[in-house]
């Protein structure tokens, strides 16, 4: 045994790579020993391979195991002291850290609200048991123009043709577009809305019947199922089931159910729930089934396997197969598209709703974006400071993935920071939001997918923030940060300007936007309506009051509250009807126009302040008024009428002789040209009484006098009345909701924009202290080094200026072509939100530039 | 506190460091299990439970004298604490006393 015998070096190698370090030395020392024993007793190459099987035997867990004990400790010192380093950072700058953490924070929440509204959206109509199999039927009609108009309007006699032609369908089910009711019950009485339904739409949807047979409860015509608030209104703690209630001072019903109150997140949204036999026997329009009379909703369920297109082939010419009306075919689409696709263009769905939920979610993206491009640049203006740190941590021999763990980890702290500010943020203000755009938000603090949302927010915010900093500094050269006073080449400046112009840009798109949507507003409210609407009562002719309309005019006259009184079918904001079939001389063949109809009877353009441009209103001294029509002057313009005054029209199906024009008044959307419109004498059609106020007296007494006299007439109806003024504001709710929703993000990306300007600014501007030193020294005024620094800034607004108009331009073009009565995009509006935006700029700017070019240059210049 | 289970093995190997008083490291003990017990146990399994039996408190340990048969190489050397000591104790106590009640007919045969 001259030649000391060596074991295999591989296995050697094998064992270094998986033991732990600190159990090498003795592992491989016993191997080693027992080798040489292994030789001398059984010779080399046995030894050899005992060798190799019992190294092997150490791929066991306790070989891998890192010694707990010998690095635990400077582990969570090391830890400590990154937690430690966080917080003075956050502590030294608190201004910095203050616009960091604050920024970051409203750019979360205004996303995390947003994320509420989109989920809010998506979901509507969920909670049906049965939702996948339930659809709704759709109408598409050809119209003369050759549009096709798609509405969920269906005859009465569609759920019964469904049911016996499409195998597929299960069950079919009729819903009326609901109406208001009296319901009385003692002396407690109550107006409340009511839809007609069959009885297979409580089996159908999961409505929760809480008292009652969801499959017989609405079988007896007689029977009503009333939500759980009316039954508590009418009923106290009574239990309300079995008994009666009185509907419309008329009938008697008997209660066969009570139904939890429907989910706010229902599209279906009653008060209760009337018997479609009981509207049969009323024959109010739903009567005898019929294919002529569009007005009302088909629901149908299909059996699980049902294909939707087959469905459809079978559903599509069934109003062609039963009656004679040609131009009309039927589709269904599932029940749950309802709330979010609602709009139709040449009966496809081109979306509704859904494209709020799409443009929120870019919002919510783009916000959380240009607060995170916020974040990077804060982050990397203060690297400079942070620079030393890291060549110091170099040095004393951190790995770079230590440091880069390091900056992430700090980015992540920060982040959730701000999540706890965000949700604090969203708390208080989420009641506000509320009330603003009528909603229903709430944070769920107990629901774990909020939660992992949060999570997912915070590790998402604090990866993107931190990345560029982290990856950026933990990539410098020890030796570079300390041999000279470190410079960040051009480079690195470079993506953050684009950043800066890529904020400023958006910035400026939402600020012209809520400019050109405020100025679209003002320009609509500031059109004459074409009849006065202040001093304009109208209350609803319900109970005793058909047929009473002179003597009540004659009553409300004599109280002197009143100036003038008539009655309308259709309340003057609000609902109207159609029609294309109207005949006049002249009428071209395929001339075919919508008219709006009206009826009224007399004092009609008295009360309501239309204007008379030619002939009369209908007046009491002439009996041949009870055939006449007045026209508006559209209609005029659009029959090609030279002579309108006593034209035969046909209308109604009866001819009527024009004896008055008047001028238009706005009766649908004021943003859309007003309709050629009839208004005919019909006192029978009336259901509203308008009455304008004397407004020489208060408007409480004037009140207080007409609901006396309302009572005296109608003493069971509770007297209801809506002032026109307040419900032609009402029209304008959306667009102003769209204004308030985009000056605020306007005024939110333009505050983040401002602090990575701030940030940007205060880099540069730390950058080149020596430079201004120098330049002081040799001379400089504080205005011209304020010049120096700013100019640069100025320019990339500027440049933001120039990318957002084109942008801005094309969306908010787009936005006004869909109304017909609209403003202009004219040039000084961009140059408006420019100059805002530049001085925004600039104020943000100097605040850092003046600050530094007042430093003392002996300050700056000393320390080399 | 929930007392430290001792393993047959454990006990084994804890009584071997015990014998190799002061000369006890895995190569040793492993001979030494060898020839007290015959067993032939491989030397992870020996370090292994060594490490186990550190963990567990009944051993220290410490590195120390190294040799040219090892490479150079140290050697961990294992000690009993008081705790593995009073273990020990325990264990063999326990069983004298189980001995001591056990009817001599009950176990009439042994190893010879």
């Amino acid at each position: 045994m001259n030649k000391p015998h060596y074991p295999p070096a591989w296995v050697d190698r094998l064992l270094e790579s998986f033991c732990a370090a600190h159990l090498l030395e003795e592992v491989q020392g016993d191997l080693h020993e027992l080798y040489g024993k292994w030789v001398q007793q059984y010779g080399v190459r046995k030894a050899r391979w005992l060798y190799v099987w019992h190294a092997m035997k150490f791929f066991r867990p306790y070989a891998f195991k890192r010694n707990k004990n010998r690095y635990s400790m400077n582990l969570t010192a090391m830890l400590q002291n990154y937690l430690k380093i966080a917080f003075r950072n956050l502590q030294r700058d608190q201004v910095f850290s203050l616009i960091n953490v604050g920024g970051l924070a409203i750019g979360l929440a205004s996303c995390i609200i947003l994320l509420l509204f989109v989920d809010d959206e998506l979901s509507y109509d969920r909670f049906h048991t049965k939702k996948d199999q339930l659809y709704l039927v759709w109408m598409n009609q050809i119209k003369p123009n050759g549009e096709i108009s798609t509405n969920e309007t269906t005859p009465n006699a569609l759920a019964e043709a469904i049911l016996s032609s499409v195998p597929e369908v299960v069950n079919a089910g009729r819903w009326d577009w609901g109406g208001e009711h009296l319901l009385a019950y003692g002396n407690q009485s109550i107006k409340k809305n009511g839809n007609f339904a069959d009885p297979s739409i409580l089996q159908m949807f999961s409505f929760n019947l809480l008292a009652g047979n969801p499959e017989t409860a609405l079988d007896d015509p007689n029977a009503i199922v009333l939500t759980r608030s009316v039954a508590k209104a009418l009923f106290g703690e009574e239990d309300p089931l079995g008994k009666m209630v009185r509907m419309d001072e008329q009938t008697d019903m008997n209660i066969t159910g009570i139904v939890a109150d429907p989910p706010y997140h229902s599209t279906l949204q009653f008060d209760f729930l009337l018997p479609w036999q009981y509207a049969v026997n009323l024959q109010h329009g739903a009567g005898e089934p019929n294919w002529r009379n569009f007005s009302f909703r088909t629901f149908v369920e299909l059996s699980d396997k049902a294909s939707v297109t087959e469905v459809n082939k079978k559903i599509r010419p069934l109003v062609q197969q039963h009656s004679e009306q040609k131009d009309i075919t039927l589709m269904v689409q599932p029940f749950t598209d309802w709330h979010l696709y609602s709009e139709f263009r040449n009966g496809i769905p081109v979306g509704g709703r859904v494209e709020y939920v799409r443009l929120f979610l870019i919002m919510a993206a783009g916000i959380l974006l240009i607060a995170c491009i916020n974040f990077i640049n804060l982050s990397t203006a203060r690297s400079e400071k942070r620079a030393r740190e890291v060549g110091i941590r170099k040095i004393a021999g951190a790995a770079r993935t230590a440091l880069i763990g390091q900056f992430i980890g700090e980015s992540l702290i920060l982040s959730a920071l701000s999540l706890t500010v965000a949700v604090l943020l969203i708390h208080f203000t989420l009641p506000y939001f509320n009330l603003l755009f009528d909603k229903h938000l709430t944070l769920e603090y107990g629901n774990p997918l909020y939660w992992s949302v949060g999570f997912i927010l915070i590790l998402f915010t604090g990866l993107l923030a931190g990345s560029y900093p982290a990856f950026y500094l933990s990539g410098l050269n020890p030796l570079r940060i300390f041999k000279s006073n470190l410079r960040f080449s051009k480079s690195t400046l470079r993506p953050r300007q684009v950043l800066v112009v890529f904020q400023f840009a958006a910035a400026i798109v939402f600020t012209l936007g809520t400019l050109i949507i405020y100025q679209q507003i003002q320009f609509i409210k500031d059109r004459p309506i074409g009849y006065n609407i202040a001093n304009l009562l109208e209350v609803p002719i319900e109970g005793n009051l058909y047929g009473k309309s002179e003597l009540l005019r004659e009553e409300l006259l004599n109280t002197g509250a009143i100036q003038s009184m008539c009655v309308l079918s259709n309340p003057m904001v609000g609902g109207w009807t159609s029609t294309w079939e109207v005949e006049w001389p002249g009428k071209q063949p395929d001339g075919n126009i919508s008219f709006v109809q009206l009826a009224t009877a007399y004092h009609f353009t008295e009360t309501y302040g239309v204007e008379i441009v030619e002939g009369r209103d209908f007046s009491e001294d002439y009996a041949s008024d009870s055939s006449a029509i007045l026209l508006n002057e559209a209609a005029v313009a659009a029959m090609s009428l030279t002579n309108p005054i006593g034209t035969q029209v046909k209308w109604q199906h009866e001819n009527r002789t024009v004896i008055g024009v008047f001028k238009d008044f706005i009766k649908g959307s004021p943003y859309q040209t007003v309709q050629p419109m009839i208004i005919g004498f019909m006192p029978q059609r009336a259901s509203v009484i308008a009455l304008r106020l004397d407004n020489s007296r208060s408007i409480s007494d004037n009140l207080a006098q007409i609901e006396r006299v309302f009572k005296n007439l109608n003493p069971t109806y509770p007297f209801q009345y809506s002032f026109v003024d307040a419900r032609y504001e009402q029209k304008f709710v959306t667009e102003q909701m769209l204004g308030q929703l985009s000056g605020l993000f306007a005024g939110l990306t333009l505050f983040i924009s401002c602090l990575g300007l701030l940030g940007l600014t205060a880099f540069t501007a730390m950058q080149r202290t020596k430079e201004i030193g120098v330049r002081k020294v040799l001379g400089a005024s504080v205005v011209s080094v304020v010049a120096l620094l700013s100019k640069d800034f100025i320019r990339l607004v500027l440049i933001a200026l120039f990318l957002a108009t084109p942008i801005a331009w094309s969306i908010m073009h787009r936005w006004l072509q869909s109304f017909a009565y609209r403003i202009e995009l004219q040039w000084w509006m961009f140059a408006l939100a420019g100059l805002f935006a530049v001085l925004i700029a600039l104020l943000t700017v100097s605040f850092q530039s003046i600050k530094a070019a007042l430093m003392n240059p002996v300050k700056t210049l000393r320390n080399e | 506190m929930r007392k430290t289970y001792l393993g047959e093995f454990e006990e084994v190997v804890l009584l071997t460091v015990a014998l190799r008083f002061e000369q006890a490291y895995g190569v040793a003990i492993q001979e030494a299990i060898q020839e007290q017990t015959g067993r032939s146990i491989s030397i992870s399994a020996v370090h292994a439970t060594l490490h186990r039996l550190q963990d567990k408190g009944f051993v220290n340990s410490f590195m120390g004298g190294a040799t040219a048969e090892r490479g150079g190489r140290r050697k961990r050397f294992f000690t009993v604490t008081p705790a593995g000591s009073r273990a020990l104790h325990e264990i063999k106590e326990q069983r004298e006393q189980i001995w001591q009640q056990i009817p001599a007919k009950a176990l009439q045969w042994k190893v010879l």
